[in-house]
């Protein structure tokens, strides 16, 4: 039989993370809240058992279903050991008839419910928010410590102290696995964001050597959000998220060349993008526009959306883009929108001017250590023939930089002065 | 063509991330099926990790969750090959020796 490796073919990618997350979540729903860890080394079981099984004897027809299936029996013992161990309050207390009540748990709708309420109580406000990150991809995303750490340039046991800190901070503050209501829910839905946000942008911008890690990263931040966007229609927040991941998703492809060397965005094959999701980024987008609200996200996707629908670099609509750039540092006053406000400049004002104005930002401790300032000075300075001056930012930006492809970037521009 | 079981000892997969492990299976999946398709494979089972260890009458470990995952025999499988040589070849091939070790050993045919 070629029949196993046609059964590995059904196998969707990823389907062991995502089944973790799902998993996790309903298990964390029927314990309790405070038996986070031991719902992940129930999930880690059922894994493993899938792992022996299928190997040898191939995959079920329905391999969620069967994951699910072994879930709810592995619940069903764990509160029956619990409850002769010591009589503790699960939230399900196990009697003759609990095996009706985790059934509910193991509903479809149910599970994305038991997601949501993870979600949120994996990003509540008392938790610090680099922490909500490492929760999140660790409980939901079904990352592993190793993952988390190479993803995030960080040491196992840094991450290893850091979910433990998280954990702390969720007990300490007694959160408890609801989705909020009312007007809490509002603001809590942005914290949630905010952090999806963050975990896209860990992926999309992180300076760690593994791809494959970054892509997956980003990829989970969309499918969180995705999660969102189903159950809260009344945010416009969330569609713009989506959006803006979108965008950025669809040039993650051409931002390196074969060597895996990084090509700029203005040498970027724009032919490479990807014209589905620039073209899902625009249905959300508008998506997002129904409200009257308009947030930093709104303002961030429809500067990627103006990037994604220039026929080129040179056609790009500066003026717009300026334009929503300072709509969003009046929402968000960042220094790297500043920074970029300051790049724009140069297609407007010219590069003289630009340079001018990077200047003016060194004073700012917050970019003053930056190497993109000194890398763009550099650039431009080059543009200009001020070629000493170009030198001089190109090494100051070498000497910042972490990333080794970055380096590489900087020293065929020094080399090429 | 003679028998062989390939004996595999030593799985540390219970404890890496839900991604690796699905790699992890999915290359041995491939390589039982390359197997299964060349009209290699006789069978195979995995085994439980929790079973006993008799060293005499008296003397029983019971092994189980305490014991080191690289003494765990995780399975077995036999295959069809002319000698021992190729029978080697066969399980160098299988993705599982990143993390395992494998015994080769020819079934002696009493029959």
């Amino acid at each position: 039989m070629s029949e196993a490796q046609q059964q590995t073919a059904k196998l969707v990618d990823h389907l062991f993370r995502q089944q973790y997350g799902k998993m996790v979540s309903v298990l964390t729903g029927i314990f309790g809240f405070d038996q986070l860890e031991a719902a992940e080394d129930i999930v880690q079981d059922i894994l493993y058992e899938a792992y022996r099984r299928w190997s040898y004897g191939g995959v079920p027809e329905r391999p969620e279903a069967w994951l699910m299936q072994v879930a709810k029996n592995k619940a069903l013992n764990f509160l029956k050991r619990e409850q002769v161990k010591r009589r503790v309050q699960a939230e399900i207390a196990c009697h003759e008839d609990s095996s009706a009540e985790i059934e509910n748990f193991f509903q479809a709708a149910d599970i994305e419910d038991s997601m949501l309420r993870m979600i949120f109580a994996c990003c509540h406000p008392a938790v610090a928010p680099h922490h909500q990150v490492a929760l999140v991809l660790k409980s939901l995303a079904g990352f592993g410590s190793r993952e988390i750490a190479r993803a995030l340039l960080l040491g196992e046991d840094a991450i290893n102290k850091r979910m433990y800190r998280a954990r702390r901070e969720l007990v300490k503050a007694g959160v408890r696995l609801t989705v909020p209501t009312g007007a809490e829910l509002r603001s809590r839905l942005d914290t949630v964001c905010t952090s999806l946000y963050l975990i896209f942008n860990e992926g999309y911008n992180s300076i760690a050597r593994d791809e494959l890690i970054r892509k997956d990263m980003c990829l989970e931040a969309m499918r969180l959000t995705k999660l969102l966007l189903r159950h809260f229609d009344f945010s416009t927040r969330v569609p713009a998220l989506l959006a803006l991941m979108c965008f950025h998703a669809a040039r993650f492809d051409s931002r390196l060349d074969d060597k895996g060397a990084i090509i700029i965005f203005e040498e970027q094959d724009r032919s490479r993008w990807d014209a589905g999701l620039i073209k899902a980024g625009m249905f959300y987008l508008s998506e997002a526009a129904r409200g009257d609200r308009l947030t930093d996200f709104h303002l961030e996707a429809s500067i990627a959306a103006q990037h994604c629908l220039a026929p080129d670099f040179s056609h790009t609509n500066w003026k717009s883009i300026n334009a929503m750039y300072e709509a969003l540092y009046r929402i968000k006053a960042t220094p790297v929108i500043q920074l970029n406000l300051a790049i724009i400049s140069a297609r407007i004002q010219g590069p003289a001017y630009a340079v001018e104005r990077l200047l003016q930002l060194q004073e700012d401790a917050r970019l003053r250590d930056y190497h993109l300032l000194y890398a763009t000075l550099g650039r431009f300075c080059v543009q200009l023939g001020r070629k000493d001056e170009a030198r001089r930012h190109l090494e100051r930006a070498l000497q910042l930089t972490q990333s080794a492809k970055e380096r590489s970037l900087l020293q065929a521009r020094l080399d090429g002065i | 063509m003679k028998e062989f079981m390939l004996l595999m000892k030593g799985d540390d997969s219970q404890n890496v991330a839900p991604e690796e492990m699905q790699q992890r299976m999915q290359a041995y999946m491939s390589w039982m099926g390359e197997m299964t398709a060349g009209g290699r494979l006789k069978g195979g089972q995995p085994l439980e990790p929790a079973g006993t260890h008799l060293k005499n009458k008296d003397t029983i470990i019971s092994d189980g969750p305490f014991l080191e995952p690289k003494e765990i025999i995780g399975g077995y499988v036999i295959i069809l090959a002319q000698d021992l040589g190729e029978a080697t070849e066969v399980a160098r091939a299988c993705p599982l020796l990143e993390h395992c070790e494998i015994y080769v050993r020819p079934l002696l045919n009493v029959g």
